[in-house]
């Protein structure tokens, strides 16, 4: 796991304004994209 | 199937408040139907088969320690055998007239029939059948709890018994002729008892002893372990609508349960004897549940489970306990054939079980949303959001201030991370929830793409530290706790509307 120095706003902010809810579940391939938002 | 989990699991806890957000489609439910109906269909008339773990369930949340039970079926004890004797007085004493030998079994023996591999903890949606033609047709599916504990119920007894049976010869015939005055003649009569007084042939009293043999350990083995369930509430999950989910329980309470006594004894035409003593339970765990903004109790048929509170909370191995009798019965009687019998039905102590109160087995097991990998092939489609858990604390669902905390007045999810002052004097406004309990969250997603990555920003997952440069400047450094982190599991979409109760024409 990466270590990092962020902002706490970065995360009270930022992600709220992205979008609160996901979808599991999906049939795709076993593997991670953590990348698109 | 997409999940995240914490493989090494959470620490151990036996209190907490969870509060998420799901919203679930028509399709999963609909599969969940199938799948469980074509396992009940593979079982057919099989009382044996064994059923995977989450049978009936699709899960929202999994973890702890796995457990296994197995399948009790029964088998017969030994057989043992009396002797029946009819004797007659031809002359002045008793004479042998002939025997006949008897054969009894002696009592059912419990037996280990299958493996039955136990629940996990979970929250999730039971399949629950179809709904009758009252119900408006259609089926029944649930929101349900399942705490599973470490607790083998080893310190219980008398919860589980089966019958012993033993008897000596019956011994019967009437004196006549010259031997009526000549053998031994007792004096019982009562006319209203309906007892017939005689002198008794050779051999009596008819001795029948049933006495209990405790198997409470090998009946408990069969749930490998205690669990804590919601089966007594009744709370319904509608498809392809947001739902929010506020859980708190307390198992930190060391619950005592006893069965109640019955003592009946008839002796020997006397007068009947009856005394009991009522069931107990001292000390009961709580849970409180709140689902869509609605605060749920224990119904009336609670009371009858020895729950007295609307929140307390029982486990199996207690509830058993609770209607396990003890006592016992001892009549005597007079046979019309001259014998008679002296019959005890000794069952013993009352059942008896101690909650330990030991925390929730988490430490080592995954955890997973909406499952773990050990629970994998149990996920279906389903929308989360918003997934905050606290360890260690409670809270009581049923005020409405309390349920503000997590959900506004407009049923949308109230902020977790963003603080807000009480007035304009607070000089330290925090969110909500956090104000309410007293501590931040252990475990708080929160946001789409924390979601996607399994970023934790709770305590279990995160240290924030304040630090003050020389020139004054505050910055807050944060560093993950990788042991409090998820690892995110195929394809998490990020999923649209956001989470929000249905207006309802009331509201």
């Amino acid at each position: 796991m990466p270590l990092g120095l962020h902002f706490l706003d970065h995360i009270v902010n930022v992600h709220w304004a992205g979008g609160l809810a996901v979808e599991f579940g999906d049939r795709g391939e076993d593997a991670r994209d953590p990348a698109e938002d | 199937m997409s999940y995240i989990q914490i493989e090494q699991g959470i620490p151990d806890f036996n209190k907490a408040v969870i509060s998420f957000w799901f919203r679930v489609p028509q399709k999963s439910l609909d599969e969940l139907r199938a799948d469980t109906e074509a396992e009940n269909a593979k079982a057919g008339d099989n009382q044996w088969h064994t059923y995977p773990r989450l049978h009936r369930i699709m899960p929202l949340l999994t973890f702890g320690e796995l457990f296994e039970g197995y399948k009790l079926g029964t088998q017969p004890g030994p057989d043992a055998s009396y002797n029946e004797n009819y004797w007659y007085t031809p002359g002045d004493s008793w004479v042998l007239m002939f025997t006949e030998s008897r054969t009894y079994n002696t009592g059912a023996m419990l037996v280990n029939k299958a493996p039955q591999p136990i629940n996990p903890s979970f929250i999730g949606i039971a399949y629950g059948g179809e709904k009758n033609a009252e119900e408006g047709g259609g089926y029944n599916y649930n929101l349900f709890i399942n705490l599973q504990t470490r607790d083998r119920g080893d310190g219980a007894s008398n919860v589980f018994g089966l019958g012993r049976f033993s008897q000596n010869d019956v011994n019967t015939g009437y004196p006549t002729g010259a031997a009526l005055y000549a053998v031994p003649y007792e004096s019982h009569w009562d006319q209203s008892l309906g007892c017939i007084s005689r002198a008794p042939a050779p051999g009596n009293p008819h001795i029948s002893h049933t006495t209990r043999e405790d198997v409470t350990q090998m009946w408990m083995g069969q749930y490998g372990s205690d669990s804590f369930s919601s089966s007594l509430f009744d709370i319904e999950v509608m498809p392809d609508t947001w739902h929010h989910v506020l859980i708190s329980f307390d198992l930190s309470k060391t619950t005592s349960t006893r069965g109640p006594v019955g003592i009946f004894d008839n002796n020997d035409c006397g007068a009947d004897t009856f005394t009991h003593i009522d069931n107990s339970v001292s000390n009961l765990c709580q849970i409180w549940i709140a689902f869509d903004d609605e605060n749920y109790t224990n119904g009336e048929a609670a009371e009858g489970h020895g729950l007295k509170g609307p929140n307390d909370w029982q486990s199996r191995f207690g509830l058993q306990a609770y209607f396990a009798g003890g006592g016992s019965s001892h009549s005597t009687g007079w046979g019309a054939m001259g014998q008679w019998t002296d019959a005890t039905v000794n069952s013993g102590p009352a059942g008896s079980y101690t909650f330990p109160a030991s925390p929730l087995p988490s430490s080592n097991y995954n955890f997973g949303i909406p499952a773990g990998a050990n629970m994998v092939d149990h996920i279906r489609i389903v929308e989360m959001a918003e997934f905050q858990m606290w360890t260690g604390v409670t809270v009581d669902t049923g005020i409405l201030s309390n349920r503000r905390a997590f959900i506004d007045d407009n049923g949308k999810p109230v902020n977790p991370t963003k603080a807000v002052a009480t007035g304009p004097d607070d000089k330290d406004p925090k969110p909500p929830a956090e104000r309410l309990l007293g501590k931040k969250p252990e475990i708080l997603l929160h946001g789409s793409s924390n979601w996607k990555i399994g970023y934790n920003t709770g305590t279990l997952g995160i240290i924030i530290e304040t630090i003050v440069d020389e020139d004054g400047t505050v910055t807050e450094k944060i560093t993950k706790i990788p042991s409090g982190q998820f690892t995110p599991i195929a394809r998490i979409s990020k999923y649209k509307p956001e989470p929000a109760l249905e207006e309802t024409e009331s509201a």
